[in-house]
């Protein structure tokens, strides 16, 4: 039931928050061997709860897709229901 | 669906949202944060607050400011595309969640807009009962010889059907106009089938 939009969407937001972590030693706005700079702890904390976050939702759904799939086939291999 | 599946089932939907709606917050903060942090307006500041006094040059702080600008700069790109990523995710959920609630049968599958149609349709069949009934009674002065016949709007304005009924002599009259009113207002909010 859960379609891939939604599924893509969660890994969407896992990858936008991976990118936060980066993106102050990327585009270089903390400077090297500096103590991290306000931009640069706000990007990499909001970042690191993006990506956890989105990360255990994507796990979970991705589970209850799983459990959806062994229930349908559990109820095809029944035998009242495989004969026909 | 049993009844043991459900808990399951609801939670994937309950954190799909629930990750949705905390990436659409974490883009409004994103969006705030270099005004509400003042390093947007501390961009042409003197020193880092990381780096050692000795090091607030000139030169320095001129890197320091395209720094920040640039810090300013990915935290609103990225807080923009965050929040149109949310925000399809989490419509993306709401519709995964209502159509599994529709086959599973837990929402009927009625809409306003369909039971407005019906109410209109039925509307509509009263009026032509009661536009009928009056052409079928004898008119005054028919046409004569080869004249077009007018066919005149019988009611011009519209019939108000009495949605609850006069209560009529008799022991249950309250409860039937409850029931008419009953019925109109599920009418009214889509929920007609169910009823």
């Amino acid at each position: 039931m859960v379609n891939r939009g939604a599924l893509a969407g969660l890994a969407a937001i896992f990858a936008i928050g991976a990118w936060l972590v980066a993106a102050p030693f990327v585009l270089r706005y903390q400077p090297a061997g500096a103590r991290w700079t306000d931009a640069t702890r706000l990007d990499v904390t909001v970042g690191a709860a993006l990506a956890v976050v989105a990360a255990a939702a994507f796990l979970t759904a991705l589970a209850g897709r799983i459990g959806d799939l062994y229930a349908q086939a559990g109820m095809r291999n029944e035998p009242g229901t495989a004969a026909e | 669906m049993g009844v043991g599946r459900i808990p399951g089932s609801v939670r994937q939907y309950v954190s799909g949202l629930c990750a949705a709606t905390l990436g659409l917050c974490a883009a409004a903060w994103l969006t705030l944060a270099p005004v509400a942090f003042g390093y947007r307006s501390a961009r042409t500041g003197s020193a880092l607050p990381g780096l050692t006094p000795h090091s607030s040059a000139l030169h320095s702080s001129a890197l320091h400011s395209s720094a920040l600008h640039r810090a300013v700069l990915a935290d609103w790109a990225t807080g923009a595309a965050l929040g149109v990523v949310s925000l399809a995710t989490l419509v993306a959920w709401v519709v995964a969640w209502r159509r599994r609630l529709r086959a599973d049968g837990v929402v009927v599958p009625s809409s306003r807009r369909h039971a407005r149609r019906e109410a209109r349709a039925r509307r509509r069949q009263d009026r032509d009962g009661v536009r009928a009934a009056d052409v079928a009674e004898p008119a005054a002065g028919p046409p004569a010889g080869d004249e077009p016949v007018h066919e005149e709007p019988v009611h011009a304005e519209p019939v108000y059907v009495e949605a609850v009924p006069q209560p009529r002599p008799g022991g249950l009259a309250a409860m039937e106009s409850v029931l008419a009113g009953a019925e109109l207002l599920m009418v009214a909010c889509g929920e007609e089938e169910t009823w």
